[in-house]
């Protein structure tokens, strides 16, 4: 299809020149000998290109290019203004009314082709370029759905558990990953993973670590010869097979994970860590426990053990994991969220059931920030026992 | 009178002859304005002309229009119907040899 380029002149003589020349190029002309027309012929063909003149009678050059810059149909059409006023001012005020190119007359045609060609050349590339970049939002969304599905969903509900979690990737798509695994009638598993970085190449890394921590996966129940032919593995042992699974050169990235194992009839409690924040062991009279057993990072080949720690709990005991994007969440004034807010505010609440704690952590987290944009995802999830 | 020869590309020789005649019915326009004192129009004109003669392949046309909007903005009588008479000369002497 060819380029429909619009002439905006009076000057009968000059659409004409322009016409031929631009005709004789293979592009589609259209004329008007006026503003009015102008916008109006403009708003009916969306040309590609304009070619304005600016003394016209009626409303003058500098006029329809403000008017064709406020109007969304017609914004980002490129407007070459083509003016006998040749004054450094005049060509100034064209280029700040959002005109690309300003040719002075009387013109050389070759050079109006050139400058012409540019102008659709750079247009053209653009368009290519937002084409582009709509297709991977469009897929970076349809990942996000995606991402999002592995989250916890549909949970069975225990009579004696309340959970609770909440999420917000910093980007479309995050490098958290969380979620609640039920390992058989007894046991229960909680997970929490923080993968280096964000956006797709650490989301399709806690993709990956998702598919490994499920219940038959091998990694959370391994088989055994005898009844009931299976064995719950222990969470310090999770976290070395996930070692071993993640060396750092595999993707590059490191993460960093904890994992709780809960006995529902006893109200056992087993958990490792690597290198991710403590979790909080919130206690019904405001007690809080740092819950920091662990080892290092994922990915560094265990050099350091990942050891477990077992604890008892009591009723109206809270849980809560989170990943550092808490913590660490900046307001404007550059001041840090910070752990000891995050701790006095369960404090506060130890009281409240774990989904108002985690409202509450949540909202305390935007009223910090006013508005800021999150610099990290931010991922909390939330035990009571009952 | 002496003919002038103009050098101009050959994919305009069908625009030339109304070219030229548009710019002998601006003389007659800016002779009329000039007797009822209407400078703007005659500098409106010359702006044109200024505009297009180069374009065209006509360099005089657009010294002699710069020179009528110039003449028009000063309210120069006399300078405007100096430039028209150029004009109207130039006109008739040229004689366009197309490549």
């Amino acid at each position: 299809m060819l380029d429909k380029i619009l002439i905006v002149d009076d000057s009968i003589d000059n659409r004409q020149l322009l016409s031929k020349t631009l005709g004789r190029a293979g592009y589609e002309v259209v004329e008007a000998s006026e503003g009015q027309e102008g916008l109006a012929r403009a708003l009916e063909i969306l040309p590609e290109l304009i070619l304005l003149d600016i003394m016209m009678p009626g409303i003058d050059g500098y006029q329809v290019c403000d008017l064709l810059k406020k109007d969304a149909l017609t914004a980002d059409i490129p407007v070459i203004f083509l003016s006998a006023r040749t004054e450094t001012r005049d060509k100034i005020k064209g280029l700040e009314i959002g005109g690309v190119d300003y040719i002075t007359k009387p013109f050389d045609r070759g050079e109006v082709l050139a400058r012409v060609q540019t102008q659709l050349k750079i247009r053209h590339l653009m368009k290519d370029l937002l084409d582009k970049q709509k297709r991977l939002e469009e897929d970076l969304r349809a990942a996000a759905f995606i991402q999002e599905t592995l989250l916890p969903a549909n949970l069975p509900t225990w009579p004696s558990l309340e959970i609770s979690w909440k999420f917000l990737p910093c980007e479309l798509i995050g490098g958290d990953i969380f979620n609640v695994v039920p390992l058989d009638e007894a046991h229960v598993g909680f997970y929490m993973v923080d993968v280096s970085g964000h956006g797709v190449p650490s989301a399709m890394v806690t993709v990956s670590v998702s598919q490994l921590m499920s219940p038959d996966s091998g990694y959370l129940r391994k088989k055994i010869s005898s009844p009931p032919y299976y064995q719950i593995v222990p969470p310090g042992k999770v976290l070395q097979a996930l070692d071993k699974e993640y060396p750092f050169e595999r993707f590059n990235k490191f993460f960093t994970m904890v994992y709780l194992l809960l006995n529902i009839p006893q109200k056992k409690m087993t958990y490792s860590s690597a290198a991710h924040p403590p979790p909080l062991l919130l206690h019904r009279d405001g007690g809080l426990e740092l819950l920091g057993k662990g080892g290092t990072i994922i990915g560094l080949n265990g050099i350091v053990p990942f050891d477990q720690e077992e604890r008892e709990l009591q009723p109206r005991d809270k849980v809560i994991i989170y990943t550092d994007g808490v913590v660490e969440y900046q307001n404007r004034e550059e001041e840090l969220f910070g752990p000891e807010r995050l701790y006095d505010l369960a404090r506060t609440l130890s009281k409240e059931p774990i989904s108002k704690i985690l409202d509450a952590i949540y909202e305390g987290l935007m009223d910090f920030g006013r508005q800021a944009k999150i610099q990290d995802d931010v991922s909390l999830l939330g035990i009571e026992v009952k | 009178m002496e003919k002038i020869v103009v050098h101009v590309d050959s994919d305009l020789e069908d625009l030339i002859p109304g070219y030229l005649e548009n710019r002998r019915q601006d003389v007659e326009a800016i002779l009329r304005a000039l007797e009822n004192k209407d400078f703007e129009a005659i500098r409106v004109l010359g702006h044109t002309m200024k505009g297009t003669g180069g374009s065209y392949g006509f360099e005089l046309i657009t010294d002699l229009g710069r020179a009528l909007e110039k003449a028009a903005r000063d309210l120069d009588e006399a300078s405007v119907k100096q430039s028209a008479v150029s004009l109207r000369d130039y006109i008739q002497a040229v004689e366009v040899v197309f490549q």
